[in-house]
C-alpha cells in the first residue's frame, strides 16, 4: 500500500511547519502499530528533496557538537509527538580511542555500534538528519559484498568492525542480529553493485571529485550556520549529478522496488535527484534557517518527554578519556566541514610519502625549477656539495648518479652542467670520503664504444668554503653596468646598419670574437701539452693508447659550449 | 617487460632529440634579460614554447647569461638562428647583440640516458703505468679550468670597460646635442631681436 501523504504534523509547532511542508514527504508506508493506531511506520520519505530509506546512513546534527554523528536509519515512524527515526550509531575513532587498543584505525573508518547497552541506537527526531552519508562496509564477513574499489574511492567512511557496547571491545565478527535488525541489512546490499554500474554507465563523478566540490561549495556559504555547512556538501554532488532528470531517476526507483527494503545505503546515487544549479541555491537559501529549526525541534521534543538523545550525546560515556594510542585521524574536531577535508587529505599525504617524493622527481623537468636551487644552496652550507670535472659531456645526470652509486656505495643528487657535474651527497662524511678517494686514485670512466677508447676522469672536488662563495654569488648578481642599463631600456630590436647603435655592438662583437679566439688557441696548444704529460711515462702499448685517447677527451671537453 | 622499457628509453630519446632540434641556444645574453623579453624578442618570428636559462655556478663573477629557448618547430628555430646571426639582434640591452647557435643535447641538463649505452668505470692503481698519465691529466684539466676562469675575468673587465667607454660616448652625444638645441633656441631668440625672419631662410 503506497500513500504518499504530505505531513500534517499536527503535533509540530506551527512556527517549524511552515518551511516543512515543502521539502517533505513520506514514502512508503509499512505498517500501523497494532496497539496504538497513531504510530505508522514507513520505509522512506523524502526530506529537503533527498529521499532517504530504512538503512540509510545519515549524518545527524547534535547540539553543540563539532562533527555531526553518523548513523544508521533502522525505523522510521510517524506518532503523536511527531517524526521520528531510530539511529543505529556508528562511532568514529575519535569516539572510541580508548577502546581501540592496538588497532590503528584509518582516518575515514567508521565503527559499528553492536551488542546492547547504552549508546548502541537513539531514537531522534527526523528532523535532526542533516544529510546522507555514504558509508560502505569492507568487513570479509561472508553475509556483506564486498564493495568495489570505485565505491570505496566514493565513500566518506568505511566500516571493517563492529564495537560492542556492552563489553567495549572492538571486534572483526559481527553479531547476527544488532538491536533485532538482521546483520545483512547493515552490510552492503547486492542493490549497491547494481546501483554502482549505473552510477558508471550515467558519469558520476569519483568519490574525490565530489568531495572537492562539496568543499568547494562549504567555502562559498562559509557564513551560514553550522548544521547547514553539513548539509551543503552532501548536496552539492546532486548539483554535480545533472545528467539524469528527475523522471528517470524515479523510473529507476521503481526498478528497485522490491528490494528497496533491504537497502543498507543509497548513498550518492540516491541523491541524482538532478536539480539545476538555480534549484540548488534555492535550495540553500530556503535552509538557511536549519539551525534553529533543529532547536526549535529539540525544545519540542523535550517538552514531549521523549528520549532527546539528539541533545545528550549517545556517546558521551565513552568519550572523555584523552590517551590515544592509534594513528591520529582529523583530532581537531574542526568546525568546518572543509578543514575537517583537508586534514583528512593531509593525513593521506602523510601516509604516502614515498610516492610523493616520486613523484616529485617525475616533476622536474629539464627546466630548473627553485627545489634544485634550493637543494643546492643547503647543500652549500652543509658541505655535500661537490663538483666532478672532466666527464664527458654527454653524461646525463642520471648517468652520473647511477656512477656514483656503483662506484663508491653511497646515494647522492646529481646534476650535470656539460662536462661538469654538481653531486649533493646525503651527509658530509659520504662527500669528504669521495672527494679523498678522488683526490688520492684515478677513476677511469670508458664507456662509449669500447674500453680503447678510454675517457680520463679527472675530479677537482669542490672545496666547501669557496663553493659557498660561489653560489650565493650567484643567486645574488653583481649590479649591471650603467650602459646597459641606460640603453636597455631603448628596448630589443634588431638594429639595422645607419643606425648610431651598429658601431657600438660591432665592438662588442669584436670583443666577443676575441674571447673565443683566445679558447680557440687554448684549445689548439691542448695537444701539445697532452704531449708533453703523456711522453714521460710513455713506457707500454696500452700508455700510448690511453693517451691518444686522452688527448680526444680533452680536446672535447674544451670544445664544448662555453658558459 | 625489459624491451618495453627500451622501447620506451628509445621514444624518450627520440623525442628528446626533436626538442634539442627545436632549441635555440642564445649566448652573451645581457643579465637583465628575463623569460618574458625573450618571449616578446622572439614571438615575431615563431612560437616560444619555453625558455631555460642556463645557469652559472661556477663563474658567477661573469655575468653574461645563456639561455635555451624551445619553439613550436625546428624551422622557426632555424629562422632565428639566422637572423640573429645575420644582423646584431638587441635584447634588453642596447649595444650587446645576442648570438643564437643551434641547441646541442649536451647543453640540457636534464636529458634521457641515450638508449644501449653503458659506462664502464674503473679504479687506476697506483702501480698501473698509466696512472701516472692519468695524474697528469688530472693536473691539466685543474689548470685548463684556472685558465679558464681567469679569462673569463679578464673578459668580464674588457666588457665592462667597453660598457663604460660607451657610456661616456653616449653621454658626449647627449651633450653635443642638447647644446645644439641650445644654440638653435639662441638662434631663434636673437632672430627676434633682430627682426629677422628665420623660417623663410632655412624652411625653419
Amino acid at each position: 500500500m503506497v500513500i504518499e501523504l504530505i505531513c500534517r504534523g499536527c503535533t509540530m509547532s506551527h512556527l517549524i511547519r511552515g518551511n516543512q511542508e515543502e521539502d517533505f514527504r513520506w514514502g512508503t508506508q509499512i505498517s500501523v502499530s497494532t496497539s496504538n493506531n497513531d504510530i505508522r511506520y514507513y520505509r522512506s520519505f523524502i526530506y529537503g528533496s533527498v529521499e532517504y530509506s530504512l538503512y540509510d546512513c545519515v549524518c545527524l546534527f547534535r547540539e553543540g557538537a563539532k562533527e555531526t554523528d553518523i548513523g544508521q536509519l533502522i525505523r522510521i515512524w510517524e506518532n503523536k509527538q511527531g517524526r521520528r527515526v531510530k539511529i543505529l550509531w556508528f562511532f568514529r575513532p575519535i569516539d572510541i580511542r580508548s577502546f581501540l587498543r592496538d588497532y590503528e584505525p584509518s582516518w575515514n573508518e567508521l565503527f559499528l555500534a553492536s551488542g546492547e547497552g547504552k549508546g548502541l541506537c537513539s531514537i531522534v527526531p527526523l528532523e535532526a538528519i542533516v544529510g546522507k552519508c555514504s558509508v560502505i562496509c569492507t568487513s570479509k564477513d561472508c553475509r556483506n559484498t564486498l564493495p568495489s574499489k570505485s565505491d570505496l574511492g566514493k565513500a566518506e567512511y568505511f566500516f571493517s568492525h563492529a564495537f560492542d557496547v556492552g563489553n567495549l571491545r572492538i571486534s572483526e565478527e559481527f553479531p547476527d542480529k544488532i538491536d533485532m535488525v538482521r546483520v545483512e541489512r547493515l552490510f552492503n546490499q547486492e542493490k549497491d553493485k547494481l546501483k554502482a554500474n549505473v552510477e558508471c554507465i550515467t558519469g558520476v563523478a569519483g568519490g574525490a571529485r565530489e568531495r572537492g566540490k562539496s568543499m568547494h561549495s562549504v567555502q562559498k556559504d562559509g557564513q551560514v550556520g553550522m548544521a547547514e555547512t553539513r548539509v551543503t556538501p552532501k548536496d552539492s554532488i546532486v548539483k554535480d549529478e545533472t545528467s539524469r532528470t528527475s523522471e528517470e531517476f524515479k523510473q529507476h526507483r521503481s526498478e528497485y522496488k522490491p528490494l528497496n527494503n533491504l537497502t543498507l545505503k543509497d548513498s550518492v546515487v540516491k541523491d541524482v535527484t538532478s536539480r539545476t544549479s538555480e534549484d540548488f541555491k534555492q535550495y540553500v537559501s530556503e535552509n538557511q534557517p536549519l539551525k534553529k529549526r533543529k532547536i526549535q525541534i529539540k525544545e519540542e521534543a523535550d517538552s514531549a518527554n521523549l528520549v532527546p538523545s539528539i541533545v545528550e550525546d549517545p556517546k558521551s560515556i565513552l568519550d572523555p578519556l584523552p590517551s590515544y594510542g592509534g594513528k591520529s585521524p582529523p583530532t581537531n574536531l574542526s568546525n568546518s566541514y572543509n578543514q575537517h577535508q583537508s586534514a583528512a587529505v593531509a593525513d593521506k599525504e602523510a601516509s604516502l610519502p614515498a610516492k610523493r617524493t616520486t613523484a616529485n622527481k617525475d616533476k622536474r623537468s629539464w627546466f630548473y625549477g627553485l627545489p634544485w636551487e634550493e637543494k643546492l644552496k643547503n647543500a652549500e652550507e652543509r658541505g655535500t656539495l661537490v663538483y666532478l670535472d672532466n666527464l664527458d659531456p654527454s653524461f646525463t645526470s642520471s648517468d652520473i648518479q647511477n656512477m656514483i652509486t656503483k662506484v663508491f656505495k653511497v646515494e647522492a643528487d646529481a646534476r650535470v652542467i656539460p662536462g661538469q657535474a654538481l653531486v649533493d651527497f646525503n651527509s658530509k662524511d659520504d662527500a669528504d670520503f669521495v672527494v679523498q678517494e678522488l683526490r688520492e686514485k684515478c677513476l677511469m670512466i670508458g664507456g662509449r664504444l669500447q674500453l680503447k677508447a678510454l675517457l680520463i676522469l679527472a675530479i677537482s672536488p669542490a672545496f666547501a668554503p669557496k663553493k659557498r662563495v660561489m653560489i650565493l654569488a650567484f643567486l645574488d648578481r653583481r649590479p649591471v653596468v650603467a650602459t646597459r642599463k641606460h640603453l636597455g631600456e631603448l628596448g630589443k630590436s634588431c638594429s639595422f646598419p645607419g643606425c648610431l647603435i651598429i658601431e657600438k655592438s660591432k665592438k662588442w662583437k669584436w670583443s666577443e670574437d676575441k674571447k673565443h679566439a683566445n679558447e680557440l688557441s687554448r684549445c689548439k696548444n691542448q695537444p701539445k701539452r697532452d704531449r708533453q704529460a703523456s711522453e714521460t711515462p710513455a713506457d707500454g702499448g696500452s700508455g700510448t693508447s690511453l693517451s691518444l685517447a686522452c688527448k680526444q677527451t680533452v680536446g672535447e671537453v674544451h670544445h664544448k659550449p662555453h658558459f | 617487460m625489459a624491451s618495453a622499457m627500451e622501447t620506451d628509453a628509445k621514444n624518450d630519446y627520440d623525442a628528446f632529440m626533436e626538442k634539442v632540434k627545436r632549441t635555440v641556444y642564445l649566448d652573451n645574453l645581457s643579465p637583465q634579460v628575463t623569460e618574458p623579453v625573450i618571449k616578446t624578442a622572439f614571438e615575431q618570428y615563431g612560437n616560444v614554447t619555453n625558455i631555460h636559462f642556463i645557469p652559472n655556478y661556477m663563474d658567477s663573477y661573469y655575468n653574461s647569461r645563456c639561455a635555451l629557448v624551445e619553439l613550436e618547430t625546428a624551422k622557426q628555430a632555424a629562422n632565428i638562428i639566422d637572423m640573429v646571426s645575420t644582423y646584431p639582434f638587441m635584447m634588453a640591452a642596447m649595444p650587446r647583440p645576442v648570438r643564437a647557435r643551434p641547441a646541442e643535447p649536451e647543453m640540457f641538463d636534464e636529458r634521457p640516458i641515450k638508449p644501449g649505452r653503458k659506462i664502464q668505470f674503473y679504479w687506476l692503481k697506483p702501480s698501473d703505468p698509466d696512472f701516472e698519465v692519468a695524474k697528469r691529466i688530472k693536473y691539466l684539466v685543474k689548470k685548463h679550468s684556472q685558465e679558464r676562469s681567469f679569462l673569463l675575468k679578464k673578459q668580464q673587465e674588457e666588457e665592462e670597460k667597453l660598457s663604460r667607454q660607451q657610456y661616456e660616448t653616449l653621454k658626449g652625444h647627449y651633450h653635443k646635442f642638447e647644446s645644439l638645441e641650445s644654440v638653435q633656441l639662441d638662434s631663434k631668440h636673437l632672430a627676434k631681436c633682430y627682426n629677422m625672419n628665420l623660417a623663410d631662410e632655412n624652411g625653419y
